[in-house]
């Protein structure tokens, strides 16, 4: 019973060091990733974060309002370029692809009308393998 | 203890450490592995590390609704009057028992606080800070509506961008706190009572002020409260979650009536101001009674919510 505790006790702790430091790693990058957002924009309140491995893709579901302009910001790491996103509409057609704009890490967006839209993000797997990936949403006020 | 067992206690405590080891390697170093180093070894490893750290989505689908401050602003610039009266009452927040109201209530005062700076209302606005500050700070969130912050909210009184920025940025950080914390039940929580207070303000100026383009926002949170349903799904055996969920779900099936009409239409994109143009086209048609119906059924769900 001792062995069974001390097993468990040993694996939790090891699970929440690990944990924590995930949580660390993704506040780091996302204070990183804050720096593409000028006082011009404002953060939507939010922060999208996701844990990705090798091709895996995190989908970000947003409304954005008409007659407005965001800003998104994607980052992985602590150097610009190690996430790419694709924006599509609701129907799947493609808005914008960073990859096509050098891996841009930030993009601005003036919207003509209300549309969902959809952030598909992707590791650059040329620069890493895995981590923590976050995107922001600003808008100008 | 035995012999067998001590040397199987060895061979575990061996294998744990190797374990650790490789998790916070992967984990905390995780942006440096280059693909050139990948092993078939390491992906195992990393197979393990990804059922173990639940702090974090992987992969899936995330939702999102729109700051409730985009609206306050529409709000503005279609010349509608401040109106205290719209807010929801401080003394409410004295009688908030669980975690899960005090998170509701935090989305309705946060909205309320952004509404009141648009406005440069500064005395509501320094009212609703004070509130939040006391109900994040039951909520554990002591380190982010913390006295440095009520101290340079104060100070930049009258400059509005900077208080913006102050409120946008704390609620990030609330946000982001809770979901570090496992606790994003109470994170979909704030953000529906601040959407469902947002439209709440909506709703009320378009009874005295017909101004087509509050009309047309309204109407378009067809799209967005599908958005805020998906959002809240993951967490609908929490309760409060999965009663406001049918709360507005039923809010949802008013909407299901009103038209909203997309075109897309090619983007454009300047690379030169970093800059893509969407195009596409939409637009909402909602009737009269359709309006009162949504004004409603979002007075019912803010009632439910304050009391």
């Amino acid at each position: 019973m001792k062995k069974f505790i001390l097993k468990y006790t040993l694996l939790s702790a090891i699970l929440t060091v690990s944990a924590a430091s995930a949580n660390a790693q993704c506040d780091t990058i996302a204070a990183v990733c804050g720096e593409n957002f000028s006082r011009e924009f404002l953060s939507d309140g939010q922060e999208y974060r996701a844990l990705l491995f090798d091709d895996q893709t995190s989908e970000f579901h947003l409304t954005l309002y008409g007659q407005s302009t965001y800003r998104f910001a994607a980052c992985s790491g602590l150097t610009s370029g190690n996430m790419l996103f694709r924006v599509y509409d609701e129907e799947r057609n493609e808005i914008f692809i960073s990859s096509d704009h050098g891996n841009a890490p930030y993009w601005d967006f003036n919207v003509t009308s209300t549309l969902d839209v959809v952030i598909e993000g992707n590791l650059n797997l040329d620069e890493v393998q895995s981590g923590c990936a976050v995107l922001l949403v600003g808008f100008k006020p | 203890m035995s012999k067998t067992r001590l040397i199987s206690s060895k061979i575990f405590l061996k294998r744990l450490g190797a374990v650790a080891v490789v998790a916070l390697f992967l984990v905390a170093c995780a942006e440096e592995t280059k693909r050139g180093r990948k092993t078939g070894d390491n992906k195992e490893e990393k197979e393990e590390v990804k059922k173990d750290a639940n702090l974090l989505k992987i992969g899936g689908k995330v939702f999102s609704v729109p700051s409730p401050i985009q609206t306050a602003f529409l709000l503005k610039n279609s010349g509608a009057a401040y109106s205290s009266e719209m807010l929801s009452s401080t003394a409410n927040a004295s009688i908030l028992s669980t975690s899960a109201k005090k998170a509701l209530n935090l989305g309705v005062y946060g909205a309320d606080m952004g509404y009141a700076t648009i406005y440069d209302q500064t005395q509501d606005a320094i009212s609703y800070m004070a509130i939040t500050k006391k109900i994040s700070t039951e909520l554990g969130m002591t380190n982010i509506f913390n006295n440095s912050m009520v101290t340079r909210f104060e100070a930049n009184l009258g400059n509005q961008d900077s208080l913006l920025a102050l409120v946008s940025d704390a609620f990030k950080s609330a946000d982001s706190y809770l979901k570090t914390n496992e606790q994003n039940d109470l994170s979909v929580l704030i953000l529906a009572g601040s959407w469902i207070e947002t439209l709440h303000f909506a709703t009320n100026i378009v009874k005295s002020q017909d101004d087509q383009n509050i009309k047309n926002r309204i109407g378009e949170q067809k799209i967005t409260i599908k958005n805020l349903i998906n959002l809240m799904l993951p967490y609908q055996d929490k309760q409060p979650v999965g009663d406001v969920i049918n709360s507005l779900n039923e809010l949802r099936d008013i909407y299901a009536g009103i038209e909203f009409n997309y075109t897309y239409k090619v983007s454009s994109t300047n690379d030169k101001t970093k800059t893509t143009t969407i195009h596409s086209t939409s637009k909402v048609s909602m009737t009269a009674e359709q309006l009162i119906d949504i004004s409603a059924k979002v007075e019912d769900i803010r009632t439910s919510i304050l009391n």
